[in-house]
């Protein structure tokens, strides 16, 4: 799809143009605010602690502070930026993943496409989380143990529709004639097929950040998560639950901002999904 | 037919076979049982003779293989927290949480079918407009968050009902219900609406009003054995995401001593014995409803009938 009628179809759809400035604001105000801001979002001031909002009457700035008196705002910002890094960086690993298996699995069929697509039954059959956890248990926990997890459980989805789409390629003349002019293998799947079957990939890839975005904040929730000093959201909204009814701010803005980030990017990635993907954009033209 | 279903078998047997070697390798190969499960600070001796007692210095396949025979017979060993027999212990675990699963995910995606359905016949209603933006938001919010604020709202603020703790009464069992039971109704709501409006665009449907079938009819018998499938399908699905996946975190929301608060315990004080126990009931459960899935799609659409049929010839 062009960049002029993808915008065309953008202008009919202001729920989506909403979804996009607030993801826009979210990732540039949590790139920026930890640079601006002069205060310390680790360091304790015990002087200032579960202060209040300033506009609810309390002393705790804009949206009030943690137990250990640091500025929830600045709090917020930082776990937001976490939040967006690992839903990026797994949907990147898996979809890499994915995209690959898929491309060798439907390229060669035969035994290694049925191992392969065993797998991916395998797989999309297994208990998630409960891995996910017992994998954060005994890997490097941070953030980069968390990626990797949570890449390593999203591949499977990308090689079934990678898989579909390489299986119709791999009898069209594109690979016949590519064959025949003697290219090799790789060249055939990373030069020719590759670039075909990647829309595919990038739109399931849109609606896959979302969720992998929830799932790292319901693990750091629960503490197989991002470990501090790394800073996530879904840790500072368990730190709340202790003052929940004294210092209500801490857990009821932390998961309002995680909500405005996973809806806005859900309804973008939906819609792009929609917009963009092969299959839906032929059936219905 | 036979075929099929011995392949359904195997695949059953690989699942929970998958699920418990990954596990197995993950706690052995990559992380060490006895670092996990003993104190910090436990002396040489004391972690020599914890590997010797359970034969973690056995070659790692003598040790896989007594893993797959003990567990073939149920044998999990004793659990290192609580002492005694692990799968006794999720078993003892399991009744609190289908307490809260099973009428959540049922009674959620049951309504979510309902409205999906009514939806889908006023297409642009307000009614279904209202609906599509709350399935929306409902599929975005963190259900943790959303615990935690009704919490504050209801037990907190007002004090209607209580915080959290363990007693099978309906009031304690209210919001972690209404929690579990948002997702459920989400996504039947909107799988019901999608597919309805698709069935309601073909020819058939036209066939049947034209030879005089009453509205309720043409829904009985022909748009609702078509929606059937794909709705059937998400909700065995749901059931068993919601059972190894959402009842986990809100167990510990609610502290709900089910069998999702007794895994991450049981993770977090590295007691392997008790966490193999957990996953393999964890992936039997999701198994079967695996499987009953594939077998409601037998029973209901003659088309995988035919296929598999085709198949073997």
């Amino acid at each position: 799809m062009s960049a002029r009628r993808l915008w065309a179809e953008l202008r009919r759809r202001p729920v989506i143009i909403a979804a996009i400035l607030v993801a826009v604001a979210l990732v540039v105000s949590s790139v920026l605010v930890p640079i601006i801001s002069d205060l310390d979002a680790s360091s304790p001031r015990l002087a200032r602690r579960l202060q209040g909002p300033s506009w609810a009457g309390g002393e705790g700035g804009l949206l009030g502070t943690d137990s250990l008196g640091r500025d929830l705002f600045l709090r917020i910002m930082h776990g937001m930026r976490t939040s967006f890094a690992v839903g990026a960086l797994a949907a990147l690993l898996g979809a890499a993943l994915g995209t690959l298996i898929g491309l060798v699995s439907g390229y060669f069929g035969g035994a290694v496409d049925a191992v392969l697509m065993r797998l991916t039954d395998i797989e999309l059959a297994f208990p998630g989380i409960l891995l996910v956890m017992v994998l954060v248990r005994v890997l490097e926990r941070g953030i980069v143990g968390l990626v990797i997890v949570l890449g390593l459980i999203s591949w499977m989805l990308y090689a079934r529709v990678v898989r579909g789409a390489v299986l119709t390629l791999r009898t069209s003349e594109l690979v016949t004639a590519t064959t025949g002019l003697g290219a090799s293998t790789p060249r055939i799947l990373f030069v020719h097929v590759l670039p075909n079957v990647a829309a595919a990939a990038m739109s399931l890839m849109a609606v896959t950040f979302a969720a992998l975005m929830l799932a790292e904040a319901s693990l750091s929730f629960i503490g197989f998560g991002v470990q501090p000093p790394q800073i996530s959201l879904g840790a500072i909204l368990s730190s709340g639950r202790e003052y929940l009814s004294t210092s209500w701010w801490i857990s009821t803005f932390s998961g309002l901002f995680l909500l405005l980030g996973v809806l806005s990017t859900n309804l973008i990635g939906s819609w792009l999904h929609r917009v963009t993907d092969p299959l839906t954009v032929r059936t219905a033209s | 037919m036979k075929r099929y279903l011995l392949g359904r078998v195997a695949q059953f047997a690989i699942v929970i076979g998958g699920a418990l070697l990954i596990t197995f390798v993950a706690l052995h190969i990559v992380g060490d049982p006895a670092t996990l499960g003993l104190p910090i600070g436990t002396p040489v001796e004391a972690i020599e003779a914890f590997n010797e007692k359970h034969g973690f210095d056995d070659p790692f396949l003598t040790q896989l293989g007594r893993f797959f025979w003990d567990a073939l017979q149920g044998d999990f060993g004793d659990s290192l927290w609580l002492g005694g027999d692990s799968l006794g212990h999720v078993f003892g675990r399991l009744p609190a949480t289908l307490m809260l699963v099973v009428p959540a995910v049922l009674g959620g995606g049951l309504l979510g079918v309902l409205m999906g359905s009514v939806a889908a016949r006023r297409p642009d209603s307000a009614l279904a407009n209202g609906l599509n933006v709350l399935s929306y938001s409902v599929i975005s919010i963190a259900e943790f968050w959303l615990a935690i604020m009704l919490v504050l709202v209801f037990a907190v603020n007002i004090a209607w009902l209580p915080t959290a703790g363990y007693t099978p009464k309906p009031q304690v069992m209210i919001l972690p219900i209404l929690v579990l039971a948002l997702r459920p109704f989400a996504q039947n709501f909107q799988l019901t609406q999608a597919t309805m409006s698709a069935e309601y665009g073909k020819p058939y449907i036209l066939a049947a009003r034209a030879k005089g079938l009453s509205e309720g009819q043409v829904a009985r018998r022909h748009v609702l054995k078509n929606v059937a499938v794909p709705v059937v399908t998400l909700l065995l699905f749901e059931l068993g995401r919601v059972f190894v996946g959402t009842a986990i975190i809100i167990e510990i929301v609610f502290a709900w001593p089910g069998i999702g608060r007794l895994a991450a315990d049981a993770l977090f004080r590295g007691d392997i014995f008790l966490v193999q126990a957990i996953v393999m009931v964890a992936a039997t459960a999701t198994a079967v409803l695996n499987l009953l899935a594939d077998l409601f799609y037998f029973a209901v659409d003659p088309r995988t009938r035919h296929l598999v049929k085709a198949n073997r010839q």
